[in-house]
Protein backbone atom coordinates (compact mmCIF):
# COMPACT_ATOMS: atom_id res chain seq x y z
CA UNK A 1 0.00 0.00 0.00
CA UNK A 2 1.02 3.38 -1.03
CA UNK A 3 0.49 6.47 0.93
CA UNK A 4 1.41 9.55 0.56
CA UNK A 5 1.71 12.56 3.22
CA UNK A 6 2.23 16.13 2.83
CA UNK A 7 4.72 17.88 5.31
CA UNK A 8 3.01 21.70 5.89
CA UNK A 9 3.67 24.26 8.01
CA UNK A 10 5.48 28.00 7.87
CA UNK A 11 9.04 28.30 6.61
CA UNK A 12 11.31 27.80 9.48
CA UNK A 13 9.61 25.96 11.99
CA UNK A 14 11.40 22.49 11.05
CA UNK A 15 9.58 20.62 8.66
CA UNK A 16 12.68 20.00 6.48
CA UNK A 17 14.49 19.00 9.89
CA UNK A 18 11.89 16.63 10.64
CA UNK A 19 12.21 15.15 7.51
CA UNK A 20 15.60 15.23 7.43
CA UNK A 21 15.73 13.29 10.87
CA UNK A 22 14.20 11.01 8.98
CA UNK A 23 16.62 10.61 6.25
CA UNK A 24 19.56 10.86 8.49
CA UNK A 25 18.33 8.22 10.44
CA UNK A 26 17.58 6.10 7.58
CA UNK A 27 20.30 7.03 5.25
CA UNK A 28 23.51 7.70 7.49
CA UNK A 29 26.33 6.06 5.63
CA UNK A 30 25.14 7.23 2.01
CA UNK A 31 24.35 10.73 2.39
CA UNK A 32 25.08 12.36 -1.00
CA UNK A 33 25.07 15.75 -2.21
CA UNK A 34 22.25 15.02 -4.67
CA UNK A 35 20.39 13.23 -2.02
CA UNK A 36 16.73 15.24 -2.27
CA UNK A 37 16.17 16.19 1.51
CA UNK A 38 12.25 17.12 0.71
CA UNK A 39 11.56 13.94 0.02
CA UNK A 40 11.34 10.29 1.60
CA UNK A 41 10.24 6.93 0.96
CA UNK A 42 10.51 4.85 3.66
CA UNK A 43 8.51 1.38 4.31
CA UNK A 44 6.75 0.70 7.30
CA UNK A 45 4.67 -1.77 8.66
CA UNK A 46 1.30 -1.48 10.46
CA UNK A 47 -0.32 -4.45 12.12
CA UNK A 48 0.09 -7.25 9.57
CA UNK A 49 -0.15 -4.52 6.29
CA UNK A 50 3.63 -3.03 4.91
CA UNK A 51 3.01 0.36 3.56
CA UNK A 52 5.21 2.74 2.07
CA UNK A 53 5.21 6.02 3.29
CA UNK A 54 6.02 8.71 0.62
CA UNK A 55 6.33 11.63 2.51
CA UNK A 56 6.70 14.95 0.12
CA UNK A 57 8.10 18.54 1.77
CA UNK A 58 6.70 21.79 0.75
CA UNK A 59 7.31 24.98 0.54
CA UNK A 60 5.81 26.82 3.64
CA UNK A 61 6.90 30.80 2.51
CA UNK A 62 3.11 32.33 2.64
CA UNK A 63 3.92 33.70 -1.30
CA UNK A 64 4.09 29.67 -2.38
CA UNK A 65 0.49 29.09 -0.44
CA UNK A 66 -1.99 29.18 -3.51
CA UNK A 67 0.50 26.63 -4.72
CA UNK A 68 -0.61 24.16 -1.61
CA UNK A 69 -3.75 22.46 -3.58
CA UNK A 70 -1.06 21.02 -6.54
CA UNK A 71 0.55 19.05 -3.84
CA UNK A 72 -2.08 17.75 -1.68
CA UNK A 73 -4.78 16.98 -4.00
CA UNK A 74 -4.22 13.42 -3.91
CA UNK A 75 -2.31 12.96 -0.46
CA UNK A 76 -3.68 10.52 1.96
CA UNK A 77 -2.27 12.46 5.23
CA UNK A 78 -0.73 15.58 6.26
CA UNK A 79 1.89 16.42 8.78
CA UNK A 80 1.20 19.60 10.12
CA UNK A 81 4.24 20.94 11.58
CA UNK A 82 4.08 24.58 14.19
CA UNK A 83 6.83 25.93 15.98
CA UNK A 84 5.67 25.59 19.64
CA UNK A 85 8.07 28.93 20.34
CA UNK A 86 6.13 31.08 17.16
CA UNK A 87 1.87 31.93 17.76
CA UNK A 88 1.81 32.79 14.26
CA UNK A 89 2.99 29.44 12.68
CA UNK A 90 0.24 27.80 14.60
CA UNK A 91 -2.73 30.09 13.73
CA UNK A 92 -0.94 29.27 9.74
CA UNK A 93 -1.65 25.49 10.73
CA UNK A 94 -5.25 26.62 11.02
CA UNK A 95 -5.15 28.35 7.77
CA UNK A 96 -3.81 25.33 6.68
CA UNK A 97 -6.43 22.61 7.83
CA UNK A 98 -9.40 24.90 6.96
CA UNK A 99 -8.17 24.55 2.91
CA UNK A 100 -7.12 20.75 3.01
CA UNK A 101 -10.81 20.26 4.59
CA UNK A 102 -12.61 22.41 2.05
CA UNK A 103 -10.39 20.91 -1.10
CA UNK A 104 -9.64 17.21 0.29
CA UNK A 105 -12.69 16.88 2.56
CA UNK A 106 -11.95 14.47 5.11
CA UNK A 107 -10.56 11.73 3.37
CA UNK A 108 -7.41 13.33 4.85
CA UNK A 109 -5.63 12.25 7.86
CA UNK A 110 -4.19 15.02 9.42
CA UNK A 111 -1.90 14.99 12.61
CA UNK A 112 -0.69 17.90 13.94
CA UNK A 113 3.03 18.21 14.89
CA UNK A 114 4.25 20.74 17.71
CA UNK A 115 7.81 20.96 17.29
CA UNK A 116 11.11 22.25 18.83
CA UNK A 117 10.04 21.05 22.00
CA UNK A 118 13.73 21.42 23.30
CA UNK A 119 13.06 24.59 23.84
CA UNK A 120 10.11 24.98 25.73
CA UNK A 121 11.08 27.35 27.81
CA UNK A 122 10.43 30.16 24.81
CA UNK A 123 7.04 28.63 24.41
CA UNK A 124 4.64 31.34 23.01
CA UNK A 125 1.85 28.94 22.13
CA UNK A 126 -0.49 28.13 24.56
CA UNK A 127 -0.88 24.37 25.18
CA UNK A 128 -5.20 24.30 26.17
CA UNK A 129 -6.23 25.84 23.25
CA UNK A 130 -4.00 23.76 21.41
CA UNK A 131 -5.68 20.24 22.24
CA UNK A 132 -8.95 22.22 22.39
CA UNK A 133 -8.29 22.90 18.61
CA UNK A 134 -7.11 19.09 17.52
CA UNK A 135 -9.93 17.76 19.10
CA UNK A 136 -12.58 20.32 17.22
CA UNK A 137 -10.99 19.09 13.77
CA UNK A 138 -10.27 15.78 14.37
CA UNK A 139 -6.45 15.95 14.35
CA UNK A 140 -4.25 14.28 16.37
CA UNK A 141 -1.40 16.01 18.08
CA UNK A 142 2.18 15.47 19.30
CA UNK A 143 5.11 17.46 20.34
CA UNK A 144 8.32 17.05 18.66
CA UNK A 145 11.72 17.93 18.29
CA UNK A 146 13.80 17.07 15.55
CA UNK A 147 17.03 18.47 16.74
CA UNK A 148 16.70 16.15 19.59
CA UNK A 149 14.85 12.96 17.62
CA UNK A 150 11.91 13.36 19.86
CA UNK A 151 8.36 12.19 18.77
CA UNK A 152 9.17 11.78 15.22
CA UNK A 153 8.37 8.11 14.84
CA UNK A 154 5.70 7.87 17.15
CA UNK A 155 3.62 11.10 15.05
CA UNK A 156 4.24 9.00 11.85
CA UNK A 157 3.29 5.94 12.40
CA UNK A 158 0.69 7.10 13.95
CA UNK A 159 0.04 8.92 11.21
CA UNK A 160 0.62 5.45 9.25
CA UNK A 161 -2.39 3.98 11.29
CA UNK A 162 -4.99 5.87 10.44
CA UNK A 163 -4.35 6.14 6.82
CA UNK A 164 -4.15 2.53 6.68
CA UNK A 165 -7.70 2.47 8.19
CA UNK A 166 -9.12 4.81 6.47
CA UNK A 167 -8.07 2.79 3.23
CA UNK A 168 -8.52 -0.21 4.15
CA UNK A 169 -12.00 0.78 4.90
CA UNK A 170 -12.38 2.47 1.39
CA UNK A 171 -11.27 0.20 -0.55
CA UNK A 172 -11.01 -2.98 2.03
CA UNK A 173 -14.85 -3.61 2.63
CA UNK A 174 -15.83 -1.84 -0.45
CA UNK A 175 -18.35 1.35 -0.69
CA UNK A 176 -20.68 -0.21 3.16
CA UNK A 177 -17.09 0.28 4.82
CA UNK A 178 -17.17 3.88 3.96
CA UNK A 179 -18.56 4.85 7.35
CA UNK A 180 -16.54 1.95 9.34
CA UNK A 181 -13.54 1.98 11.18
CA UNK A 182 -12.31 5.44 10.14
CA UNK A 183 -15.63 6.81 10.75
CA UNK A 184 -14.87 8.37 14.38
CA UNK A 185 -13.30 10.95 13.17
CA UNK A 186 -15.51 11.75 9.91
CA UNK A 187 -18.53 12.60 12.58
CA UNK A 188 -16.44 15.09 14.33
CA UNK A 189 -15.71 17.36 11.21
CA UNK A 190 -18.58 18.51 8.82
CA UNK A 191 -16.92 21.37 6.99
CA UNK A 192 -17.61 20.47 3.73
CA UNK A 193 -21.57 19.39 3.16
CA UNK A 194 -19.76 18.16 -0.38
CA UNK A 195 -19.16 14.36 -0.29
CA UNK A 196 -15.46 14.05 -2.25
CA UNK A 197 -15.88 12.79 -4.88
CA UNK A 198 -13.10 10.62 -5.93
CA UNK A 199 -11.21 12.40 -8.74
CA UNK A 200 -9.72 10.30 -11.73
CA UNK A 201 -6.45 10.54 -13.51
CA UNK A 202 -5.11 13.68 -12.66
CA UNK A 203 -1.84 14.05 -11.07
CA UNK A 204 0.91 16.25 -9.82
CA UNK B 1 33.66 12.29 -0.15
CA UNK B 2 36.36 13.41 -2.34
CA UNK B 3 34.72 14.32 -5.23
CA UNK B 4 35.61 18.06 -5.90
CA UNK B 5 32.14 19.82 -6.79
CA UNK B 6 32.00 22.44 -9.89
CA UNK B 7 31.96 26.35 -9.17
CA UNK B 8 28.16 26.99 -8.46
CA UNK B 9 27.91 28.96 -11.76
CA UNK B 10 28.58 26.45 -13.88
CA UNK B 11 26.12 23.99 -11.68
CA UNK B 12 23.63 26.59 -12.22
CA UNK B 13 24.34 26.40 -15.88
CA UNK B 14 23.67 22.71 -15.72
CA UNK B 15 20.14 23.13 -14.09
CA UNK B 16 19.43 25.26 -16.93
CA UNK B 17 20.37 23.39 -19.46
CA UNK B 18 18.73 20.50 -18.36
CA UNK B 19 15.60 21.78 -18.23
CA UNK B 20 15.93 23.19 -21.51
CA UNK B 21 16.59 19.48 -22.90
CA UNK B 22 13.81 18.66 -21.25
CA UNK B 23 11.98 20.20 -23.75
CA UNK B 24 13.48 18.43 -26.61
CA UNK B 25 13.52 14.74 -25.49
CA UNK B 26 10.78 12.57 -26.98
CA UNK B 27 9.52 10.14 -24.85
CA UNK B 28 8.40 10.96 -21.67
CA UNK B 29 10.46 8.55 -19.71
CA UNK B 30 13.20 10.85 -20.97
CA UNK B 31 11.58 14.39 -20.31
CA UNK B 32 10.98 12.64 -16.95
CA UNK B 33 14.85 11.84 -16.60
CA UNK B 34 16.01 15.18 -17.43
CA UNK B 35 13.73 16.42 -15.08
CA UNK B 36 14.81 14.19 -12.84
CA UNK B 37 18.83 15.55 -13.51
CA UNK B 38 17.82 19.03 -13.49
CA UNK B 39 16.36 18.86 -10.01
CA UNK B 40 19.47 16.58 -8.64
CA UNK B 41 21.70 19.91 -10.02
CA UNK B 42 19.62 22.07 -7.63
CA UNK B 43 19.95 20.44 -5.11
CA UNK B 44 23.39 19.43 -5.52
CA UNK B 45 24.37 23.22 -6.56
CA UNK B 46 22.11 24.42 -3.41
CA UNK B 47 24.38 21.81 -0.86
CA UNK B 48 27.01 23.06 -2.10
CA UNK B 49 25.68 26.76 -1.43
CA UNK B 50 24.73 26.02 1.88
CA UNK B 51 27.99 23.50 3.16
CA UNK B 52 26.85 20.99 5.33
CA UNK B 53 23.22 21.79 5.70
CA UNK B 54 20.63 19.56 2.93
CA UNK B 55 18.12 21.91 1.40
CA UNK B 56 14.04 21.42 2.07
CA UNK B 57 11.66 22.67 -0.29
CA UNK B 58 11.88 25.99 1.23
CA UNK B 59 14.78 26.05 -0.79
CA UNK B 60 14.53 23.87 -3.80
CA UNK B 61 10.83 24.98 -4.42
CA UNK B 62 13.00 29.53 -5.48
CA UNK B 63 15.12 27.19 -6.67
CA UNK B 64 13.93 25.68 -9.25
CA UNK B 65 11.24 28.95 -10.09
CA UNK B 66 14.19 31.17 -10.89
CA UNK B 67 15.64 27.80 -13.61
CA UNK B 68 12.61 27.63 -15.05
CA UNK B 69 12.80 31.73 -15.56
CA UNK B 70 16.12 31.47 -16.51
CA UNK B 71 15.81 28.17 -19.08
CA UNK B 72 12.54 29.67 -20.31
CA UNK B 73 12.31 26.05 -21.76
CA UNK B 74 10.36 25.97 -25.06
CA UNK B 75 6.21 24.61 -24.79
CA UNK B 76 6.74 24.37 -21.23
CA UNK B 77 3.11 24.05 -20.13
CA UNK B 78 2.77 21.41 -23.02
CA UNK B 79 5.61 19.42 -22.11
CA UNK B 80 4.11 19.10 -18.60
CA UNK B 81 0.69 18.39 -20.00
CA UNK B 82 2.37 15.84 -22.19
CA UNK B 83 4.52 13.79 -19.64
CA UNK B 84 1.45 13.90 -17.49
CA UNK B 85 -1.27 12.55 -20.05
CA UNK B 86 1.24 10.12 -21.27
CA UNK B 87 3.78 8.63 -18.75
CA UNK B 88 3.49 5.26 -17.57
CA UNK B 89 1.29 5.13 -14.17
CA UNK B 90 4.82 3.88 -12.46
CA UNK B 91 6.90 6.50 -13.86
CA UNK B 92 4.81 9.35 -11.94
CA UNK B 93 5.38 8.07 -8.17
CA UNK B 94 7.97 8.36 -6.01
CA UNK B 95 10.15 10.76 -6.52
CA UNK B 96 10.04 11.28 -10.15
CA UNK B 97 6.06 12.25 -8.89
CA UNK B 98 7.49 14.68 -6.54
CA UNK B 99 9.78 16.61 -8.93
CA UNK B 100 7.62 17.01 -11.20
CA UNK B 101 4.99 18.12 -9.28
CA UNK B 102 7.48 20.68 -7.63
CA UNK B 103 7.89 22.03 -11.76
CA UNK B 104 4.36 21.98 -12.35
CA UNK B 105 4.24 24.23 -9.18
CA UNK B 106 7.25 26.34 -10.35
CA UNK B 107 5.00 26.99 -13.76
CA UNK B 108 2.09 28.06 -11.94
CA UNK B 109 3.67 30.73 -9.83
CA UNK B 110 5.59 31.79 -13.00
CA UNK B 111 2.13 32.06 -14.63
CA UNK B 112 0.25 34.31 -12.03
CA UNK B 113 2.85 36.04 -10.56
CA UNK B 114 2.40 39.45 -8.60
CA UNK B 115 4.48 41.77 -7.22
CA UNK B 116 2.98 41.40 -4.16
CA UNK B 117 4.28 37.13 -3.94
CA UNK B 118 8.09 38.97 -5.14
CA UNK B 119 10.32 40.59 -2.37
CA UNK B 120 10.64 43.94 -4.87
CA UNK B 121 9.05 47.22 -4.90
CA UNK B 122 5.80 47.61 -6.65
CA UNK B 123 8.12 50.37 -8.67
CA UNK B 124 10.49 48.09 -9.60
CA UNK B 125 8.21 45.35 -10.75
CA UNK B 126 6.48 47.75 -12.79
CA UNK B 127 9.34 49.04 -14.32
CA UNK B 128 10.66 46.07 -15.20
CA UNK B 129 6.53 44.75 -16.86
CA UNK B 130 6.65 47.95 -18.95
CA UNK B 131 10.28 46.86 -20.42
CA UNK B 132 8.86 43.26 -21.20
CA UNK B 133 6.70 44.96 -22.78
CA UNK B 134 7.92 47.17 -24.84
CA UNK B 135 10.37 44.71 -26.20
CA UNK B 136 7.69 42.15 -26.96
CA UNK B 137 6.35 44.84 -28.64
CA UNK B 138 9.26 46.06 -30.48
CA UNK B 139 9.63 42.40 -31.45
CA UNK B 140 5.71 42.14 -32.49
CA UNK B 141 6.17 45.35 -34.79
CA UNK B 142 9.46 43.75 -36.89
CA UNK B 143 8.94 41.86 -39.26
CA UNK B 144 10.19 38.25 -38.56
CA UNK B 145 13.35 37.22 -39.56
CA UNK B 146 12.87 35.66 -42.72
CA UNK B 147 14.82 32.13 -43.04
CA UNK B 148 17.45 32.03 -45.19
CA UNK B 149 16.45 30.90 -48.27
CA UNK B 150 18.27 31.54 -51.49
CA UNK B 151 16.83 32.16 -54.95
CA UNK B 152 17.81 29.05 -57.61
CA UNK B 153 19.73 31.27 -59.78
CA UNK B 154 21.55 33.03 -56.88
CA UNK B 155 22.23 29.08 -56.05
CA UNK B 156 22.87 28.37 -59.16
CA UNK B 157 25.59 31.11 -59.81
CA UNK B 158 27.28 29.94 -56.36
CA UNK B 159 27.76 26.03 -57.38
CA UNK B 160 28.78 27.25 -60.86
CA UNK B 161 31.56 29.72 -59.01
CA UNK B 162 32.80 27.04 -57.11
CA UNK B 163 32.94 24.64 -59.81
CA UNK B 164 30.16 21.70 -58.59
CA UNK B 165 27.55 22.81 -60.85
CA UNK B 166 27.42 21.56 -64.44
CA UNK B 167 29.49 24.22 -66.80
CA UNK B 168 27.06 26.22 -68.93
CA UNK B 169 23.72 25.36 -68.53
CA UNK B 170 21.13 26.12 -65.95
CA UNK B 171 20.72 23.16 -63.09
CA UNK B 172 18.25 21.09 -63.95
CA UNK B 173 14.80 20.08 -62.23
CA UNK B 174 15.12 16.37 -62.05
CA UNK B 175 13.05 15.10 -59.12
CA UNK B 176 13.80 11.63 -57.66
CA UNK B 177 11.09 9.84 -59.11
CA UNK B 178 12.00 10.92 -62.41
CA UNK B 179 15.92 9.78 -61.91
CA UNK B 180 14.49 6.23 -60.68
CA UNK B 181 11.90 6.09 -64.20
CA UNK B 182 15.14 6.96 -66.46
CA UNK B 183 16.44 4.27 -64.61
CA UNK B 184 13.99 2.20 -65.42
CA UNK B 185 14.04 2.82 -68.68
CA UNK B 186 17.94 2.06 -68.91
CA UNK B 187 18.58 5.40 -70.23
CA UNK B 188 22.32 6.99 -69.41
CA UNK B 189 22.28 9.20 -66.48
CA UNK B 190 25.22 11.77 -65.91
CA UNK B 191 25.39 12.59 -62.26
CA UNK B 192 28.83 14.37 -62.26
CA UNK B 193 28.58 17.19 -59.93
CA UNK B 194 26.23 16.10 -58.33
CA UNK B 195 28.44 13.40 -56.27
CA UNK B 196 25.84 10.66 -56.93
CA UNK B 197 23.22 12.41 -54.85
CA UNK B 198 21.06 13.79 -57.56
CA UNK B 199 20.61 17.23 -59.01
CA UNK B 200 17.75 17.83 -56.27
CA UNK B 201 19.70 16.52 -53.48
CA UNK B 202 21.95 19.40 -54.01
CA UNK B 203 19.43 21.97 -54.07
CA UNK B 204 17.90 20.88 -51.33
CA UNK B 205 20.87 20.79 -49.27
CA UNK B 206 22.44 24.32 -49.97
CA UNK B 207 18.04 25.97 -50.06
CA UNK B 208 18.12 24.37 -46.68
CA UNK B 209 14.90 22.67 -47.73
CA UNK B 210 14.31 21.02 -43.90
CA UNK B 211 11.75 23.28 -42.12
CA UNK B 212 9.37 22.15 -39.15
CA UNK B 213 11.67 20.55 -37.19
CA UNK B 214 12.63 16.73 -39.49
CA UNK B 215 14.97 15.24 -37.51
CA UNK B 216 17.84 13.89 -39.61
CA UNK B 217 21.02 12.44 -39.50
CA UNK B 218 21.43 8.24 -38.05
CA UNK B 219 21.66 8.74 -34.45
CA UNK B 220 18.77 11.30 -34.09
CA UNK B 221 19.86 13.08 -31.04
CA UNK B 222 21.62 15.87 -30.87
CA UNK B 223 23.47 17.04 -34.14
CA UNK B 224 21.27 16.03 -36.53
CA UNK B 225 22.35 16.49 -39.95
CA UNK B 226 25.14 13.62 -40.35
CA UNK B 227 27.28 14.09 -43.97
CA UNK B 228 25.45 10.32 -44.88
CA UNK B 229 22.04 11.26 -44.23
CA UNK B 230 21.67 14.88 -46.50
CA UNK B 231 20.25 15.22 -49.48
CA UNK B 232 17.90 12.58 -49.18
CA UNK B 233 15.56 12.57 -52.36
CA UNK B 234 13.02 14.71 -53.04
CA UNK B 235 10.12 11.87 -53.02
CA UNK B 236 10.92 11.45 -48.91
CA UNK B 237 10.81 15.04 -48.21
CA UNK B 238 9.35 14.96 -44.65
CA UNK B 239 11.77 12.34 -42.23
CA UNK B 240 10.72 12.10 -38.73
CA UNK B 241 12.25 9.45 -36.65
CA UNK B 242 10.38 9.34 -33.92
CA UNK B 243 10.94 6.00 -32.17
CA UNK B 244 14.66 6.23 -32.12
CA UNK B 245 14.34 6.81 -28.63
CA UNK B 246 11.54 4.19 -27.95
CA UNK B 247 11.67 1.12 -25.90
CA UNK B 248 9.56 -1.98 -26.43
CA UNK B 249 7.39 -1.04 -23.25
CA UNK B 250 6.88 2.40 -23.85
CA UNK B 251 5.57 1.99 -27.72
CA UNK B 252 1.84 1.57 -27.51
CA UNK B 253 -1.31 0.64 -30.11
CA UNK B 254 -2.09 3.40 -31.51
CA UNK B 255 1.62 4.38 -32.34
CA UNK B 256 1.62 1.66 -34.77
CA UNK B 257 0.36 3.70 -37.62
CA UNK B 258 3.04 5.83 -37.20
CA UNK B 259 5.58 3.72 -36.71
CA UNK B 260 4.45 1.42 -39.87
CA UNK B 261 4.35 5.39 -41.87
CA UNK B 262 7.70 6.01 -40.76
CA UNK B 263 8.97 2.50 -41.46
CA UNK B 264 7.87 2.52 -44.85
CA UNK B 265 9.04 5.83 -45.81
CA UNK B 266 12.60 4.40 -44.15
CA UNK B 267 12.73 1.65 -46.31
CA UNK B 268 11.59 3.76 -49.71
CA UNK B 269 14.73 6.22 -48.95
CA UNK B 270 16.95 3.08 -48.06
CA UNK B 271 16.25 1.76 -51.34
CA UNK B 272 16.01 5.26 -53.45
CA UNK B 273 19.66 5.49 -51.93
CA UNK B 274 20.47 2.11 -53.07
CA UNK B 275 19.41 2.43 -56.42
CA UNK B 276 21.18 5.76 -56.52
CA UNK B 277 24.28 4.87 -55.60
CA UNK B 278 24.27 1.94 -57.80
CA UNK B 279 23.62 4.07 -60.98
CA UNK B 280 26.32 6.21 -59.73
CA UNK B 281 28.69 3.66 -59.64
CA UNK B 282 27.69 2.04 -62.94
CA UNK B 283 28.30 5.37 -64.51
CA UNK B 284 31.59 5.86 -63.01
CA UNK B 285 32.66 2.10 -64.43
CA UNK B 286 31.43 3.20 -67.73
CA UNK B 287 33.54 6.32 -67.33
CA UNK B 288 36.26 4.75 -66.82
CA UNK B 289 36.03 1.88 -69.30
CA UNK B 290 35.67 4.27 -71.75
CA UNK B 291 38.85 6.46 -70.42
CA UNK B 292 40.59 3.03 -70.89
CA UNK B 293 39.24 2.56 -74.10
CA UNK B 294 40.25 5.98 -75.29
CA UNK B 295 43.26 5.14 -73.82
CA UNK B 296 44.29 2.07 -75.58
CA UNK B 297 42.87 3.39 -78.79
CA UNK B 298 45.43 5.87 -78.72
CA UNK B 299 48.59 4.03 -77.66
CA UNK B 300 47.23 1.20 -80.82
CA UNK B 301 47.40 4.39 -83.27
CA UNK B 302 50.50 5.71 -82.13
CA UNK B 303 52.21 2.35 -82.57
CA UNK B 304 50.87 1.94 -85.67
CA UNK B 305 52.46 5.54 -86.69
CA UNK B 306 56.10 4.36 -84.91
CA UNK B 307 56.68 1.34 -86.95
CA UNK B 308 54.68 -0.60 -89.11
CA UNK B 309 57.08 -3.58 -88.87
CA UNK B 310 58.34 -3.41 -85.10
CA UNK B 311 54.94 -2.23 -83.73
CA UNK B 312 52.66 -4.82 -85.32
CA UNK B 313 52.83 -7.07 -82.76
CA UNK B 314 52.31 -4.69 -80.04
CA UNK B 315 49.46 -3.60 -81.96
CA UNK B 316 47.49 -6.89 -82.45
CA UNK B 317 47.95 -7.23 -78.33
CA UNK B 318 46.42 -3.41 -78.12
CA UNK B 319 43.41 -4.35 -80.37
CA UNK B 320 42.56 -7.63 -78.34
CA UNK B 321 42.76 -5.50 -75.04
CA UNK B 322 40.33 -3.18 -76.59
CA UNK B 323 37.92 -5.34 -77.83
CA UNK B 324 37.80 -7.04 -74.45
CA UNK B 325 37.08 -3.88 -72.87
CA UNK B 326 34.48 -3.22 -75.33
CA UNK B 327 32.69 -6.57 -74.20
CA UNK B 328 33.38 -5.64 -70.61
CA UNK B 329 31.48 -1.97 -71.49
Amino acid sequence: MRLKVVLLGEGRVGKTSILLRYVRDEFAEKQQSTLQASYLDKRISVGATNAQLSVWDTAGQERFHALGPIYYRDADGALLVYDITDAESFSKVQKWIKELRKIVGTEITIVIAGNKVDLERNRQVDEAQVFEYCKSVGAKHFYTSAKQNVGLSECFNDLAKNMVEKKKAKFGDGVAGLGGKGGKKQKLVVLDDVEPTAKKGGCC
Amino acid sequence: STRSLPPPADMWAECVAYLRLASEERSPAEKLGRVMQCSRSITAALTAAAGDKLPGADDFLPALILCVVHANPEAMQSNLDYIQAFAREGELISEAGYVLTHLCSAVQFVLHVEQSSLSISKEEFEAGLARCRREMERAAAAPPPAPKREKREELEERLRRAGVAPAGGALEEVTARQVREMRERGEPIVLEGAGGRGVDGWIEDALGGREDGVVVGPAGGGGGSGGEAKGLPAGVEKRRYTFLGAEPDTIRLHDLPNLLREYKDLVRAVEILRNERSGFERERERVQLELKRKELELRYRESRVEGAGAGAEAGAGAGAEQEGARATA
